[in-house]
């Protein structure tokens, strides 16, 4: 299958005052229709990062983002801005990512309103009562509100019916759920998950909760300070994690019967400061592996399975 | 990579009943925003602005309230019947003079806001939204006018160029500029860190749509507090010009004309003076109390946190 946006050896750098911070770190990823690739990590391991450079908003320091071939560094501001529909995320805060003057209506409409090149057949109205339908907030009800008058999973699924009216291709959800309560979660993942199936969407759907990950994503990639760590089927991956920083994240989720504390896989609590990032390995400070091999050299992503890949020198094996 | 149907596994949050976006939360009250009765102070200032804006706006029209015309048998009355905030040394009426005065007055503030809301705003979108070297420049440019001595500069052009109105309010509109740049400056820098004109961008907004959709309208409530400063600036300022007689020439009514002509006869006949201080006064004390109730209330306080 070819991907939908394929992103290659993207890295990005901020300038800072006290130097360059590498959020990303050459990190490649492709996005297939119909598959949802869910991106992990602790706050700071530079999802978000990722997920503007995909966008192009602004574009990574380098690498390389083609989405159905077109690389988009190669387009003018203009034609960027024509493809720009075609990628759309949907925010952490559900309530700042809507403009609380404008009506729902009149936000949802949005994509359609600026860029006014192909009208929808039946009329804006009728789409934008379609689009709030499919996100299960009834037109009649919801369209003449202003964002001050929604719940935070009301509001999330406005941002959605907003991405949807773009007709997107690529569907980019940045901590999507993890500002709201559990039930309105559920709401919204379904939700995402249908949609991802039923308009053959690319999903990409960063999260730190491993527990919300196994539920939408069909592959997963782990990150740490900036740096792809692992890749692999989520069942597979969650089952049997090769990254011993995985391994952790597994054990850090509470499950309910089983003591939390005692089975804590991290040496140090705290990651490092991506402003002087560890030599070698970035998860040696914290890794209970760790050796002199991982201070001296950087591990190479290794091909461990035909779909599942890990950086480490010591991965781990039959967990 | 796998294409096996991956079914919702049990133990997480999806699993939880849907309870369908169908459930709607019943007509919530409309987030009452609690419209309060506003405070005494404010119907105070709102009304004597008012009642100055349509004595300036109406008394000049009237028949027989001309702000020249002396009455001989009276000069320097005390306020009283026939002439109620007295008369100055020529006879005329201080009232028709006052008010005939508040029309400079507001038409140089008038115009000063309007100069300093469209340049400076204008100028300000343009540094927030573009940075680099458009926000070096311009910033640089209000630091320039800033480091102008205001009144000097202004009486020195109205020497070569002659008094008038519009002259003056358009230079105090000037002087107002820089402050105007950096508030819709400061504003368009902190709105376009907002989620929802990073979702804008995302849709692929053209940046003037963007503005115009998006930012200009939360930047009005801010803008508009400043417009009340800025008006008190400019009322201060025409007074002090006028003062010192560099506004309109006599015989025509200024406030600070008015208050210059009464000084040598401090002593004798205050109220010459006094009767348009006050109003000065007066009338600058409820424009500022104005625009303080609008900054530390409702608008713009009350938009929502920067996430």
């Amino acid at each position: 299958m070819t991907p939908v946006l394929e992103a290659t050896g993207i890295s990005v750098v901020h300038r800072t005052r006290s130097g360059p911070l590498h959020a990303v770190t050459d990190v490649s990823l492709s996005l297939e229709a119909r598959r949802t690739l869910a991106l992990v990590g602790e706050s700071g391991s530079g999802k978000s990062s990722i997920a503007k450079a995909v966008l192009h908003l602004p574009p990574p320091t380098s690498g390389t983002v083609r989405l159905d071939g077109t690389d988009l560094a190669a387009l003018s501001a203009r034609e960027l801005r024509g493809l720009r529909p075609r990628m759309q995320m949907v925010f952490q805060d559900p309530l700042s990512s809507l403009n609380p003057r404008r009506r729902v209506r009149d936000i949802v409409a949005e994509p359609l309103d600026a860029h006014p090149g192909t009208p929808p057949k039946g009329g804006r109205d009728a789409r934008v009562d379609e689009l709030l339908d499919a996100v299960g907030l009834p037109g009649d009800l919801f369209a003449d509100r202003r964002p001050t008058q929604l719940s935070g999973g009301q509001a999330q699924r406005v941002a959605i019916a907003r991405a949807l009216a773009a007709e997107p291709r690529v569907l980019i959800a940045d901590e999507a759920v993890s500002a709201l309560d559990v039930s309105a979660q559920a709401t919204v993942l379904n939700l995402l998950r249908g949609l991802t199936e039923t308009l053959g969407l690319a999903g990409l759907f960063i999260s730190h909760d491993l527990g919300v990950v196994r539920a939408v994503s069909d592959d997963v990639a782990v990150l740490y300070l900036g740096r792809l760590c692992e890749e692999g089927p989520t069942e597979d991956v969650l089952a049997a994690p090769t990254h011993p920083y995985t391994a952790a994240l597994l054990a850090a989720v509470p499950e309910p019967g089983r003591a939390l504390a005692a089975d804590t896989r991290l040496v140090a609590a705290d990651p490092p400061s991506p402003l002087a990032p560890p030599s070698g390995c970035g998860f040696r400070t914290r890794c209970p592996l760790a050796t002199a091999r991982c201070a001296a050299e950087q591990p190479a992503t290794v091909r461990i399975a035909p779909d599942r890949r890990v950086a480490c020198h010591h991965p781990l094996t039959g967990a | 990579m796998s294409d096996t149907p991956v079914s919702v596994p049990s133990g997480s949050a999806a699993s939880v009943p849907d309870p369908s976006g169908l459930v709607v939360v019943a007509a919530r009250p409309a987030v009452a925003r609690a419209r309060r009765r506003p405070p005494v102070g404010v119907l105070v200032a709102a009304g004597w602005l008012l009642v100055v804006l349509l004595t300036a706006l109406i008394l000049p029209l009237l028949p027989g309230c001309d702000p020249l015309r002396g009455d001989f048998t009276h000069p320097s009355a005390a306020p009283g019947p026939g002439h109620w905030f007295g008369t100055d040394a020529n006879g005329r009426d201080l009232l028709y003079r006052t008010a005939a005065g508040a029309r400079a007055s507001f038409a140089v503030a008038a115009l000063t806001v309007a100069v300093g809301l469209l340049v400076g705003g204008a100028l300000g979108v343009a540094a927030g939204w573009f940075g680099g070297w458009t926000d070096r420049v311009i910033g640089f440019a209000a630091d320039l006018l800033m480091s102008v001595p205001t009144l000097i500069l202004v009486m020195i052009v109205v020497s070569l160029r002659g008094p008038g109105l519009p002259l003056i309010g358009c230079l105090i509109g000037a002087f107002t500029v820089p402050a105007f740049m950096r508030i819709s400056r400061a504003s368009v820098l902190s709105l376009t860190e907002r989620g929802f004109v990073q979702a804008a961008r995302m849709i692929g907004t053209s940046p003037l749509r963007i503005l115009r959709r998006e930012i200009v309208p939360h930047m009005a409530p801010v803008a508009v507090t400043f417009a009340f400063t800025a008006t008190t600036i400019a009322i201060v300022a025409e007074g002090a010009l006028s003062f010192l007689g560099f506004s309109l020439p006599p015989p025509a009514p200024t406030w600070g004309g008015i208050i210059a002509e009464g000084r040598t006869t401090l002593g004798s006949a205050p109220w010459i003076s006094m009767v348009p201080a006050t109003v000065l006064c007066l009338t600058v004390l409820a424009f500022n109390y104005l625009g303080e109730h609008l900054r530390s209330g409702a608008p713009t306080a009350r938009t929502e946190s920067t996430r």
